[in-house]
């Protein structure tokens, strides 16, 4: 198992490192970053990462050299960097042929960038709108794992005679005692590399008592139970 | 070897002394230090990698000869003298390449211009990055986030208007994207060892 803990940068030029990757600074702006580029090998880590991550994710559309866990790939609005400017001139000038035709296009301006949302909201991934903020660690043990009503987010480590580079996918399923509908029950849970699933979970909303948790491995690779454990909720 | 004798803690205006008397440790030290901030500004400027390396190289040719001359007037500045010496020579090989382009010119698509100028292990590292990414964003495990990262970092919206939009604090924001970064980090740092040790073995 590995634990990894991070302290937090603190970037507090956030705004201007984002100008610069997108390329709508000043010239003193980006001297001023282009030097901190070079004197500061922490900050080019972050500019590194930084970049990464934009272009990963703006490239989320393309088609990638592998297949990666038969996530569905999605056509997304082309990134747009300094000719963002254009598009602002380009609006202003709409805007004085008409109000009417500067609202519709405006509209239809809305409507695309919410449709994209929902898209990219569509990863095959569970979707549940609760903050997380408190964090359960709990390891497959036989005693019951006290839950907090308080707790949101559940990580579950999974037993180290597991595969945990295992690309399948695990189902995780709560049953109170004496019930036989789940009072939880949530699949397509892809195991992280220290070998935990996260996932969210409201426990205010679960009845007090005593819940059995059950981990099965999905197809394609089977449906074996990987860990049971035991909870409390009270 | 020769990295157990590089020293971190030599200010510029001590390295520039240093290469001033013809210290081939110094030299080494100056690359070791200054070149991959030189190659990411080239490349940010002009999506090209091996045109980055080229002037990279270059600007220490220069920069190296100029500095054992004793021609850097203010030691201080080394990395601004660094940056103003690979701006042009980035300048004047993008002219020679024919590869400079009018401002605005929209014809080509930024992504594509990039992809064709990377080498294949450059398209190698960036398609294992954008499974990095991929990753990432699929551990997210609530929507909004997911969207609020999109939001941030490819349609470039203001995070004030993310926020408000997508009804997330100014902390929910901030947490998200740190986990987001710092899990990018971590995945991206797990990679470059499993490089080295695939290097190390071979």
């Amino acid at each position: 198992m590995k634990h990894t803990t991070m302290t937090r940068p603190e970037w507090p030029d956030d705004e201007l490192i984002r100008k610069y990757l997108n390329g709508a600074v000043t010239p003193d702006e980006e001297a001023r970053v282009e030097l901190r580029l070079l004197d500061d090998p922490d900050f080019l880590g972050h500019m590194e990462r930084e970049l990464a991550l934009r272009d990963g994710l703006a490239a989320l559309s393309e088609p990638l050299a592998e297949p990666h866990r038969g996530a569905t790939l999605m056509r997304v609005m082309p990134r747009r960097t300094s000719r963002r400017w254009q598009w602002a001139a380009a609006a202003t000038f709409v805007l004085a042929i008409g109000l009417l035709a500067a609202l519709a296009t405006l509209k239809r301006s809305i409507d695309e960038r919410n449709a994209l949302a929902m898209r990219i909201a569509q990863l095959d991934m569970p979707v549940a709108n609760v903050p997380i903020v408190p964090v359960s660690i709990m390891r497959g043990v036989s005693v019951a794992t006290e839950l907090p009503r308080s707790l949101t987010v559940l990580r579950v480590y999974l037993p180290e005679t597991t595969t945990v580079v295992d690309p399948g996918k695990y189902r995780l399923t709560i049953i109170q005692d004496g019930s036989k509908q789940p009072a939880f029950d949530i699949s397509d849970l892809v195991a992280m590399d220290d070998g935990s699933l996260s996932m969210t979970l409201n426990a205010g909303k679960l009845l007090p008592g005593r819940y059995v948790l059950i981990v099965n491995d999905q197809p394609p690779t089977g449906k074996a139970e990987v860990m049971r454990a035991v909870l409390s909720v009270l | 070897m020769l990295n157990s004798l590089i020293s971190d803690t030599d200010s510029p205006r001590r390295l520039s002394e240093r290469i001033a008397t013809c210290d081939v440790i110094a030299e080494r030290e100056i690359w070791m230090r200054y070149a991959p901030g030189l190659r990411f500004l080239v490349r940010r400027q002009t999506g090209d990698d091996e045109l980055a390396q080229d002037v990279v190289q270059e600007t220490f040719q220069i920069a190296l000869m100029q500095l054992r001359e004793g021609r850097l007037e203010n030691p201080d500045a080394l990395s601004g003298f660094l940056r103003g010496i690979a701006l042009k020579v980035m300048l004047r090989m993008r002219r020679a390449a024919g590869k400079e382009k009018p401002v605005g010119d929209g014809s080509l698509n930024e992504h594509d211009v990039a992809d064709e100028r990377q080498s294949p292990f450059a398209r190698t590292l960036q398609n294992e990055r954008r499974l990095l990414v991929r990753r990432v964003i699929e551990e997210l495990p609530v929507a909004r986030d997911r969207q609020m990262l999109w939001r941030y970092y490819v349609t470039e919206d203001d995070k004030d208007v993310i926020c408000k939009q997508l009804e997330l604090s100014v902390d929910h924001f901030d947490r998200v994207l740190h986990r987001a970064r710092s899990r990018f980090a971590v995945l991206l740092s797990d990679l470059r060892t499993a490089s080295a040790d695939i290097i190390d073995e071979s």
